[in-house]
């Protein structure tokens, strides 16, 4: 009835998009990963839960390429993430990952819209074009009225939108959320969560959602639970 | 956050009455303050830390200049010691001293100066030369110990066959202007016959310092405001650094329920400790510069400086002492306008109010119409009166320029769009915040603007010095001599040396008759005299005189008459004149005349001008068997070559002949210094580039602490993919912009001012040295490029994944 | 299931048919309620005077009659109203029964509650999934229960947590 430790294989789903082997991770003394292993498959939402101080957020930057684990392996599509150069990681995250993190994301001076046509411009878009896409995705996460201001004229839920709105513009394959919310309070959590989670599924973008939060996690397909550097999961018969 | 709120609670809550209670609200605030600017963990200690780092530069710097009165003074005084007087007639003998025999040579040895006296000694009770136990007799030198050094190092190499004596002592500092001064007391004998020798009791000259001009003094005060204004500025930057996040943090306070005058004193508080921190760090940095300053020996400051004068003045050390702390509390109070009017603005980072023109500009006009209005005086008058309103009139504009910066960046600013991320990266963040990078910039704007206006000064003064240096090498060889004998050796010698084998060489001299009335003459073979005017069948033995061309309306004297002096201390030679060779010492009517002026064989007109009127033009065979002679050879040469050892072997080949010989390079001279405005303006220079350094670090401080503020954006940034090179593409943006922006106004203004100076002020043609404005504009541009590469670690550090961990 | 049917007519006289079918639509959610339980409830209303019959439809059978709130009726939805719920206390939680007696009887405990976790979540997400696709309404029943239940699986991550000192305390 139970299977702890790695989830059984369902060979229907396919190979996973981005998949991690025992990674661990420590800083100084402190192990903050200790054998961690997860997958996600391609548009599915995966929550990473845990205490605080569990190692989420570390696991989350390993699997992201942020930081390279002590020992392990990251494996996006199949391809060993931590063996690529910076360049090319940094591009991958550029064009293939988005981000969302709890809070101060987004660059202080750039208004709105700016912030979210950033990501293309960096890819080489031009900027008339960028900004179209931009505007239409603050339009589909309800913000368009702050595309003009800054980041620090909008409120908490207008700015985790105006984030989400970025993490979705160059249409990514995995979105990373670090406790989107957290900073929020429960109806804009709540929104931010459907408005994310809509829009991962509309283009059939994987999330990788790390939250301490039940109900947060409950916008998941599947959640994995962060204990001690450990990563578990359970599977319940129907 | 909440710290900070339980901590203020303290001071903000407490509302007591009476004077008692006002001064204890009072204390708290300031105490306050200073617990923000230590009290915040690493921090604030970075961030006071720079604080201290930026002020105590400046303050070196003005503790530096401070102690430039006191340290000309002493070179001077020390220089004045040991100078001795040459005049005509031989000092008054100081009974118990013994008299003696003194010549001053000035040579040089690869472009670096080289001084010091031949003495003769007439007797054991020699005077004092400062500095020196015992002058040297015959066959000994007494030395400084640079040219010692240099004698031992290998450079020395070809000065070594000039101090071939026996080194009997070194120099003391009391002896010299500097620690690496070549001076030098060689003995010598036979200097009776020595033209130019003086008969010297003491050393010392009560000689006053040479008269500042006006236009050097323009100079002088247009320098020192170049680069003091930018030290000032520079010290209110960076009492100010951190300024948004300072800002946030007292806006918060004020959020709380702090009144406005809580928040000003709380913020006195903080900039205060910084400002006293830096004054002590100042001091500190300024010891260790005194220190090392006599290692430095840039030909630029000639000789070096010693240690012991670098003095600062008291009276301008305790300004500096009362004033930082008061500019920096002053700077930071008036900069809260907007956190006490708009807390939430400024904590919530919106956009601030438009920068205002207006009063920016009255220093502009009050600039302006002080040097228009008074500057005309001040050209002709030569007394002190008049200096301050050009001064005022300088300084204000200069700070003009540094208050408009502002302004001006911050509407560039805003005038700008699109262009790539890292471009509107930089864009944006400058229209958020360009106050900080506009006030450092203005730092270095003013430091363009006088440099840039000093050149224009400086121009006319060396004009002619450029004619010269751009032909080729000239070498100026010459000999004082008693024989004719001598000047044939002089002669040969020269010729020996390769590059010199057809030097032409002249010998001359001076004639004085009984009366003192005096006449030139040249002494050569019939074809070398032949060059002044054709000499017809002439033959050794022959004896011509030459008359000078006649000019009109030189009022020199001689525009009477068919040549004839209308100057009565000018000798006609006429045959059976008994006459004495001047420049040999002890020249009297009762010594026996030397030469009797043989028959003048003709009356020729020379093709040159001369001020005494004519030349005694005289063939060897005229003066055989005069045993008393003193005669004066030169040769003038232009070499092709520009290895500048050349001339030191003329100088070796020439050695043998004594002290006599003597040997100039013209363009070589790298630190002659016959003019003032050479020195001036290397000090002025050394100044600038201090200045800008300064600035330039400060730019880079407060680049630093922007990364630092903005950490978790880089961080972000980063990780969604954003390359580094956009990152550091960005950066050298955002330094650029305000760069660029300050170097275009910077030459706006000094050319300006330059020509409002030299139009008004003084009457001289308006010249720009647009090479060196180019070598300025380019250092403000590469000290940009430069600090953007020392930000660039701190930026990777600060980007990396630290920066996404929670603040 | 009375005051619920009163709080309905307050807005003004129903059939019995009409009062079931608003019913269903606003409470009833996926079970209808028989129309029996409708007419039984309502009898027992009409008996305590809290309701009266206002009328009958001509030619209508007997499930015609249309009934009215009366002034004590009013009352008694007042009172329900602003009289509040007795917070519920589950004391006597069975997650809390299980949870000891693994741990007295040497199972791992941990597994209890990491099945029950991912249950609750497996709960949970199915609300949120019916919310995300329903109306107003259906998103504040839902998160009425999806709070209900995170409170649950706090419990279950807080007791995760102290297994540890909870063994010791049950061992000693
Ligand atoms: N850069 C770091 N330096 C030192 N310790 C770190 C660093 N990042 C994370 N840690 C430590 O690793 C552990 C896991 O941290 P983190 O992944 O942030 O946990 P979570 O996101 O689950 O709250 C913690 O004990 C934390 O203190
Ligand atoms: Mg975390």
């Amino acid at each position: 009835m139970t299977a702890r430790e790695h989830p059984t294989e369902q060979a229907a789903d396919g190979p996973p998009l981005l998949e991690a082997q025992e990674l661990r991770k420590s800083f100084g003394a402190t192990p903050a990963l200790d054998g961690a292993s997860l997958r996600v498959r391609a548009g599915e939402v995966l929550a990473v839960m845990g205490p605080s101080g569990s190692g989420k957020s570390t696991l989350l930057h390993c699997l992201a390429g942020i930081m390279p684990p002590d020992s392990g392996r990251v494996l996006y599509q199949g391809a060993e993430l931590s063996a690529l150069p910076d360049g090319p990681r940094s591009e991958l995250r550029r064009t293939e990952f988005g981000f969302v993190f709890q809070f101060g994301q987004l660059v202080p001076e750039l208004t709105c819209l700016e912030n979210v046509a950033l990501p293309l411009r960096l890819g080489g878009m031009k900027r008339k074009e960028a900004e179209r896409s931009a505007t239409e995705w603050l339009e589909r996460l309800e913000v368009a009225d702050v595309a003009g201001k800054r980041p620090g004229e909008a409120s908490g839920g207008q700015g985790q939108r105006v984030a989400v709105a970025r993490a979705m513009v160059t249409t990514p394959k995995v979105i990373f959320a670090d406790e989107p919310t957290g900073a929020l309070d429960t109806l804009n959590g709540e929104r931010v969560m459907q408005l994310l989670v809509g829009a991962a599924k509309d283009t059939n973008a994987a999330v990788v959602l790390v939250t301490h939060e039940p109900r947060v996690a409950a916008y998941s397909d599947r959640e994995v639970v962060v204990r001690d550097g450990k990563s578990l999961e359970v599977e319940l018969s129907r | 956050m909440t710290s900070l709120n339980d901590r203020s609670r303290g001071t903000v809550g407490s509302r007591g009455r009476g004077p008692g209670a006002a001064l204890a609200r009072w204390v708290g605030d300031l105490v306050l303050g200073v617990r923000l600017a230590v009290g915040g963990g690493r921090t604030s200690w970075v961030r006071l830390a720079l604080t201290a780092v930026g002020v105590g530069l400046g303050v070196m710097v003005l503790l530096a200049a401070t102690s430039v009165p006191h340290m000309l003074a002493g070179r001077a005084d020390r220089g004045n010691a040991r100078a001795v007087h040459f005049a005509d007639e031989p000092s008054s003998p100081v009974p118990g001293v013994d008299a003696a025999l003194v010549t001053q040579r000035n040579d040089e040895f690869l472009g670096r100066g080289l001084q010091g006296y031949l003495v003769e000694l007439t007797g054991p009770a020699a005077p004092h030369a400062p500095g020196v136990s015992r002058l040297p007799g015959p066959g000994e030198a007494v030395l400084s110990p640079a040219l010692v050094d240099l004698l031992k190092s290998s450079d020395g190499e070809l000065l070594r066959p000039r101090f071939s004596q026996r080194i009997v002592g070194t120099i003391g500092p009391e002896g010299l202007t500097g620690p690496n001064e070549l001076f030098f007391y060689v003995g010598a004998d036979g200097m009776r016959s020595l033209p130019g020798a003086a008969r010297i009791s003491s050393f010392g000259s009560g000689q006053q310092s040479s008269q500042i001009s006006g236009l050097e003094l323009l100079l002088i005060i247009l320098g020192a405001a170049t680069f003091l204004i930018p030290v000032v500025v520079f010290v209110a930057t960076s009492t100010r650094l951190a300024a948004s996040a300072r800002d946030r943090r007292l806006a918060a306070l004020r959020l709380v329920g702090a009144d406005g005058k809580q928040v000003r004193r709380i913020a006195a508080g903080e900039s205060f400790v910084g400002a006293i921190v830096g004054l002590v760090v100042g001091a500190v940095m300024f010891l260790i510069a005194k220190a090392l300053v006599p290692l430095i020996s840039v030909s630029a400051l000639r000789g070096g400086i010693f240690s012991a004068d670098i003095r600062p003045e008291w009276g301008l050390v305790g300004l500096i002492i009362v004033g930082v702390p008061l500019l920096s509390v002053g700077v930071a109070v008036l900069s809260l306008r907007r956190t006490i009017i708009e807390p939430l603005g400024v904590v919530r980072r919106a956009k601030s109010a438009r920068r205002k023109l207006w009063w920016r500009l009255l220093p502009v006009v009050a600039g302006v119409g002080l040097l228009a209005t008074q500057g005309s005086k001040f050209a002709n008058s030569s007394s002190g009166a008049s200096e301050t309103p050009v001064i005022a009139g300088i300084v204000l504009l200069l700070i003009a320029v540094a208050v408009v910066l502002p302004w001006v960046v911050e509407r560039v600013v805003w005038s700008l769009r699109g262009g790539s991320p890292a471009w509107q990266l930089a864009v944006r963040r400058l229209q958020l915040d360009s106050g900080t990078s506009a006030r450092v910039v203005g730092g270095v704007a003013v430091v363009l603007t006088g440099a840039i206006a000093l050149q224009a000064l400086f121009l006319p003064a060396q004009a002619d010095a450029d004619a010269r240096d751009s032909g080729p090498v000239e070498i100026r060889a010459t000999m004082n001599g008693t024989s004719l004998a001598e000047m044939d050796k002089f002669a040969a010698a020269l010729h020996g040396v390769p590059g010199f084998a057809g030097a032409k060489v002249s010998v001359a001299g001076t004639i004085l008759d009984a009366e003192q009335k005096y006449a030139s003459i040249e002494i050569g073979s019939c074809a070398e005299l032949a060059a002044h005017a054709p000499l017809p069948g002439c033959v050794d033995g022959d004896v011509f005189y030459g008359k000078a061309k006649v000019t009109r309306g030189n009022g020199q004297g001689q525009d009477h008459g068919q040549g004839e002096p209308k100057n009565n201390h000018v000798l006609v030679p006429t045959a059976g004149q008994p006459v004495w060779f001047s420049g040999i010492k002890d020249v009297k009517a009762s010594t026996p005349p030397h030469w009797t002026i043989p028959a003048v064989k003709g009356t020729v007109q020379l093709s040159e001008q001369r001020s005494d009127g004519g030349l005694l033009l005289v063939t060897p065979a005229a003066l055989a068997g005069v045993r008393t002679i003193s005669v004066f050879a030169a040769s003038n040469v232009k070499l092709q070559t520009s290895d500048p050892r050349t001339v030191e072997y003329a100088r070796n080949a020439l050695f043998p002949l004594g002290w006599n010989a003597n040997v100039m390079a013209f363009n070589l001279v790298a630190d002659g210094g016959n003019s003032e405005y050479l020195l001036i303006k290397r000090v002025l220079n050394i100044g600038s580039v201090i200045t800008l350094l300064l600035a330039a670090a400060s730019l880079m401080v407060v680049a630093l602490e922007q990364i630092r503020e903005r950490r978790r954006a880089l961080a972000v940034l980063v990780a969604n993919g954003t390359q580094r090179v956009v990152l550091a593409r960005s950066l050298l943006w955002q330094m650029a912009i305000p760069i660029v922006l300050a170097v275009a106004i910077a030459v706006g203004a000094g050319l300006g001012l330059a020509a409002l100076l030299l139009a008004v002020v003084s009457d001289h043609p308006v010249l720009f040295d647009w090479p060196t404005i180019g070598i300025f504009s380019g250092a403000g541009l590469v000290a940009v490029l430069g600090v953007t590469v020392l930000t660039l670690p701190s930026l990777w550090r600060a980007a990396s994944v630290e920066g996404l961990r929670g603040e | 299931m009375g005051l619920t049917l009163l709080g309905l007519l307050e807005n003004g006289p129903r059939h019995g048919y009409d009062l079931k079918k608003a019913y269903d639509e606003r409470f009833g959610h996926d079970r209808p309620v028989h129309y029996g339980q409708v007419y039984s409830t309502l009898s027992r209303l009409l008996r305590d005077g809290l309701v009266e019959v206002n009328g009958v439809e001509a030619g209508g059978g007997p499930d015609r009659k249309r009934y009215a709130i009366t002034s004590s009726g009013v009352t008694d939805v007042h009172g329900w109203l602003t009289t509040p719920e007795k917070p519920e206390l589950y004391l006597q939680n069975t997650l809390y029964t299980k949870v000891v007696l693994a741990l007295l009887s040497g199972r791992v405990a941990a597994e209890v509650l990491d099945i029950q976790r991912a249950a609750h979540l497996r709960a949970m997400r199915e609300l949120t999934q019916r919310k995300t696709n329903g109306d107003l309404a259906d998103q504040l029943i839902c998160d009425h229960a999806l709070f209900h239940l995170e409170a649950d699986l706090r419990w279950l991550q807080l007791t995760a947590a102290r297994l540890d000192q909870l063994a010791k305390e049950i061992s000693s």
